[in-house]
């Protein structure tokens, strides 16, 4: 049990708000959509910083995953990010694996660590390739829509245990 | 002596990272959450954030044992990933044993997979029971103190 009372907190990084990642408005985005109206706050080592909602976040150039595979991607925030209005956000690519074989049990979907002790986790989203193939940064979430799925995910902080099926 | 949560990077996490200002339902047998960011209450469960409205209104609590009179007891509210809420009954002690020291209320344990988000503590009044589910959270016998948490405090309830 980890006790936040016996010694006083500092640094941290986590989110603290909910931030209803989705497919951007515009082709091979991302938007943030927060429950609470407003935004995210959350905080790398202990400082806060407060990033509002906004639409068609660019996403990050990355290697093509195959058709057929399954693969889970990190969403990072920064203490630049509310000021970088181009991207704002990055994009980690976890270790991809033949969807029959998370499927089946021979191997989970492990979270990717983020690029940089400097990230906050904010949440990730999970392609399932279906007789497409997907490039972070290039193909449209639309296009794996229509053919395989995309999960998304809003997270305090990376999970412990990966997705197993 | 310092807790330095940068020194590995956090994972998983379950607490709660709204006040929820837990309250009386409209239905007074329930229970319902009014948070004073105006929309709802953000919440982690194994590091995954959840959100439920406020605008959900009222909530059925878990239909517990009734508590007898003269006792006292905290009564746990979790949610969990599907923004369900249940309440767990902790264990009742004599108010007399409470408020002389003896008899400290603990904290109850929440079920696994759901977070904490709050508590209530009912004090019933001599020939006045109280049941969860069944009686109101503003039975003219019984007193009650609401608790919204970011996680279930390290100390019991002592006199």
């Amino acid at each position: 049990m980890y006790n936040l009372d016996s010694e006083m907190v500092r640094g941290g990084t986590v989110c603290l708000s909910k931030a209803g990642l989705a497919e951007g408005t515009n082709a091979n985005t991302l938007k943030t959509a927060a429950p609470n109206g407003a935004g995210i706050d959350y905080c790398i080592d202990g400082i806060m910083y407060h990033f509002t909602d906004r639409d068609n976040l660019v996403m990050t150039a990355l290697a093509i995953q195959p058709d057929a595979y399954s693969c889970l991607y990190l969403v990072t925030m920064n203490a630049t990010s509310l000021a970088d209005t181009v991207n704002g956000l990055t994009i980690v690519k976890g270790t991809q694996r033949l969807t029959a074989d998370v499927i089946s049990g021979r191997y989970p979907l492990h979270w990717p660590q983020p690029s940089a002790v400097t990230e906050c986790p904010i949440g990730g989203f999970r392609i399932d390739t279906d007789g497409v193939t997907f490039t972070c940064g290039t193909t449209d979430l639309a296009a794996v829509v229509a053919a395989g799925t995309v999960t998304y995910y809003d997270l305090f902080a990376v999970p412990t245990a990966p997705i197993t099926s | 002596m310092t807790m330095n949560m940068s020194s590995e990077m956090p994972r998983g996490g379950t607490l709660c990272l709204s006040h929820p200002e837990l309250t009386i339902g409209g239905t007074a047998s329930k229970i319902k959450t009014a948070a004073p960011n105006g929309l709802g209450v953000d919440y982690a469960i194994n590091g995954y954030i959840y959100n439920v409205l406020d605008t959900v209104g009222d909530r059925t609590v878990t239909a517990a044992a009734v508590q007898a009179e003269l006792t006292s007891c905290i009564y746990l509210v979790t949610l969990n990933t599907a923004g369900t809420l249940a309440t767990v009954k902790g264990t009742a002690v004599l108010t007399a044993d409470h408020t002389a020291g003896k008899k400290s209320l603990q904290w109850p344990q929440p079920a696994a997979n759901t977070c904490p988000i709050g508590a209530i503590k009912v004090v019933t009044a001599a020939d006045n029971d109280f049941t969860a589910g069944t009686d109101d959270w503003d039975d003219a016998g019984s007193a009650f103190t609401w608790y919204d948490f970011m996680a279930i405090p390290t100390e019991p309830i002592t006199a």
